[in-house]
């Protein structure tokens, strides 16, 4: 089954290409929905909600652009509304604590996908965002500052911290993981 | 390092795929299903019918009763002109006598005059329509009005000038129905119209109903423990019987078939070609078992169950041919004295296959037609009109068709999702004669047209495919 022909069958509302839908595409979408949300379990939600909008909203996908990438940007929007909703207030960094951590190249290459998403995960929120919009989907930061509601220059310094912050937790990982070792 | 990071974090997530349980998830979003459209259809066709008929049938109880009225108006204003009693009462008695039938769509009660005027000097006449005419000394004069429950019965005296109208009450004599069919349950007591005049010996009468199911009762009256003349009104039609508007109808037709095939993209115009060349539209037909209400006035609404079947006849003449070879001769070769030598090697054997395929196509459909139309009488013939929408329910297909592509292969149509399914409307439009055989039983014949709203292709079919029909049916109409 191709995927224009689960487009049209999504289309026609037909429940044998919807499904097709959701087994080709949840995957990729599950792990975009990971990486903007704080946990597995607010991700699952979020996916869930992408999906049903995704039924509801496909009679107006015109296959002009790529499917995947309007599915991602669903994802995405869905993710970012729901933390507005959210009644947990945005975390603060302690952003004085982060002092310029080196992190080898060798280390950075030797994190699995899995890692990353879980060390993402645990960034502040403000931090995640700006870093997933940037890193991962490519948005400039004037993209990022209309789509999240705040200025350009909030957005890079955010980008920046959360790469400190990354560096930070990635370092103390390994050092964690040093200790155990030779412990 | 900052480089670094993004950029190993952008390509491993990118393309990153988390496990999830796809199937449970699809369980979670997946949309609830679709109600089938077509119940809800159903029990509108429903709902909207029965009420259609309720309202009929309440507005028609009104109308008797107002023909009923002008009956008896007539015969008074009759009698009051001066005919004689013997002209009023002959003229009853040849409308009850001679087995008239009613006409279309009014009651038969209503088709006897509700005056019935006997006198004793009538004998010759009577006995046309009654057993037992005996008058004795007292004319008799039986009004009946067209109200559902009393039945007036008027004895008139001339020698005292008077009148003594019996007013025939229901009663029921054992629990709380009222049986009308029994003589216990009807009662008649006679009262004086003019308060003045005493009658002397103050009847009281009691009516007995028969013979309800073949139209006709009698009417005995007592007057104390002398039995009063027994008049029997022929043929006359039990109040409670009524010609039932309701009826049943067959249907059957043959319809001409005007198909428009085209194709979605350029790509199909040669394969629409094919199947132009090697397909012939034959004809639709279609049979409808329906029921149906009729109004008095000429209305009437019908619905039931149809199947309409389209065909075509496929035909492909296949030529193919085969190429093998033989050991044969390949060269003559002349020498002198006419000696011949002959060089043998490999040749060509060529077979030919012709191959002819022929085969019925057809779409076939179940269908709900709801139609409502007029009755215009036209003497013994009555003219329908009639338009309304059949609602398709359900659609299959069969046949074959040329490959777009391969020349000689072909195409089985019933694995091909090329036809729309579910529900659709088309709309259909006709005259129909109706010439009664019985009283109950109509045969009908007509022609009528049907124009389908939808093309009958579904997304996935490469044509575009659009059937009409107009052609002629025959039908029967029970009345119950």
């Amino acid at each position: 089954m191709t995927e224009s022909e689960i487009i049209r069958g999504c289309q026609r509302g037909k429940a044998k290409y919807q499904k097709a839908l959701v087994l080709r595409y949840s995957p990729m979408m599950m792990t975009v929905a990971r990486r903007y949300c704080r946990d597995d379990h607010a991700a699952k939600d979020v996916l869930q909600e992408a999906f049903i909008r995704i039924f509801r909203a496909i009679d107006r996908y015109q296959e002009t652009g790529s499917f995947v990438a309007w599915l991602r940007r669903i994802v995405i929007n869905i993710a970012l509304q729901s933390k507005e909703k959210a009644s947990y207030q945005r975390e603060q960094a302690g952003l004085e604590e982060i002092t310029h951590p080196l992190v080898s190249p060798n280390i950075v290459q030797q994190l699995g996908a899995e890692a990353l998403i879980a060390l993402i995960q645990k960034l502040p929120e403000g931090f995640r965002d700006v870093f997933n919009l940037y890193v991962v989907e490519g948005y400039a930061h004037d993209e990022i500052a209309g789509i999240l509601g705040i200025a350009p220059g909030t957005s890079r310094s955010q980008l920046v911290r959360a790469r400190q912050k990354l560096q930070a937790m990635i370092l103390q990982q390994e050092k964690e993981t040093y200790v155990k070792r030779v412990g | 390092m900052s480089n670094e990071l993004d950029k190993h974090i952008g390509e491993t997530l990118g393309r990153y795929e988390s496990n999830v349980d796809a199937e449970a998830l699809w369980e979670a979003v997946k949309p609830p299903k679709r109600r089938m459209p077509w119940l809800w259809f159903l029990a509108l066709f429903g709902a909207v019918a029965i009420a259609g008929g309720l309202w009929l049938w309440s507005d028609d109880g009104s109308e008797t009763v107002v023909d009923s009225q002008q009956v008896v108006s007539n015969a008074t204003v009759a009698n009051e002109e001066g005919n004689t009693s013997d002209e009023t009462y002959q003229e009853t008695a040849n409308q009850a006598a001679s087995g008239l039938e009613p006409q279309d769509d009014m009651l038969l009660a209503d088709k006897v005059p509700m005056s019935v005027l006997a006198t004793k000097n009538t004998t010759s006449s009577l006995t046309s329509v009654a057993k037992n005419t005996t008058v004795g000394d007292t004319e008799i004069q039986v009004t009946e009005e067209a109200v559902n429950t009393n039945l007036v019965v008027a004895n008139e005296k001339p020698e005292q000038d008077t009148r003594v109208l019996g007013n025939i009450t229901n009663e029921a004599s054992s629990g709380n129905t009222i049986d009308e069919d029994n003589a216990e349950d009807r009662t008649a007591e006679a009262v004086t119209e003019d308060a003045s005049v005493t009658v002397s010996n103050n009847p009281v009468f009691t009516k007995a109903v028969q013979n309800i199911g073949t139209l006709a009762y009698e009417v005995s009256l007592t007057e104390g423990e002398e039995e009063l003349p027994i008049i029997t009104l022929g043929d006359l039609p039990s109040r409670n019987r009524k010609a039932s508007p309701f009826f049943a109808q067959v249907d059957v037709a043959y319809l001409g078939v005007q198909r428009q095939l085209e194709n979605k993209d350029s790509l199909g115009v040669s394969w629409v070609s094919k199947r132009v060349n090697s397909e012939e539209v034959l004809e639709g037909l279609s049979a409808d078992v329906s029921f149906g209400y009729r109004s008095p006035d000429g209305w009437q609404v019908r619905g039931g169950l149809g199947y309409t079947q389209l065909n075509t006849l496929f035909e492909s003449t296949a030529v193919t041919q085969t190429v093998d070879t033989v050991t044969g001769v390949t060269m003559l070769i002349y020498g002198p004295g006419n000696s011949v030598d002959s060089v043998l090697g490999p040749v060509a054997y060529y077979e030919t296959q012709t191959r002819e395929r022929k085969t019925y196509n057809s779409i076939r459909q179940w269908e709900l037609p709801l139609l409502g139309g007029y009755n215009f009488e036209l003497g013994r013939l009555t003219l329908l009109a009639e338009a309304g929408v059949r609602l398709r329910l359900q659609r299959s297909w069969e046949g074959t068709v040329l490959n777009q592509s391969l020349e000689n292969e072909f195409q089985d149509l019933s694995t091909t999702d090329w036809y729309r399914t579910g529900l659709g409307v088309s709309l259909q439009g006709g005259l129909q004669l109706a010439y009664p055989i019985t009283s109950q039983l109509d045969i009908l014949a007509g022609g009528s047209v049907r124009y389908n709203l939808q093309d009958f292709s579904a997304e996935e079919s490469p044509f575009t495919e659009r059937y009409q029909l107009l052609g002629g049916q025959l039908g029967l109409r029970y009345r119950f």
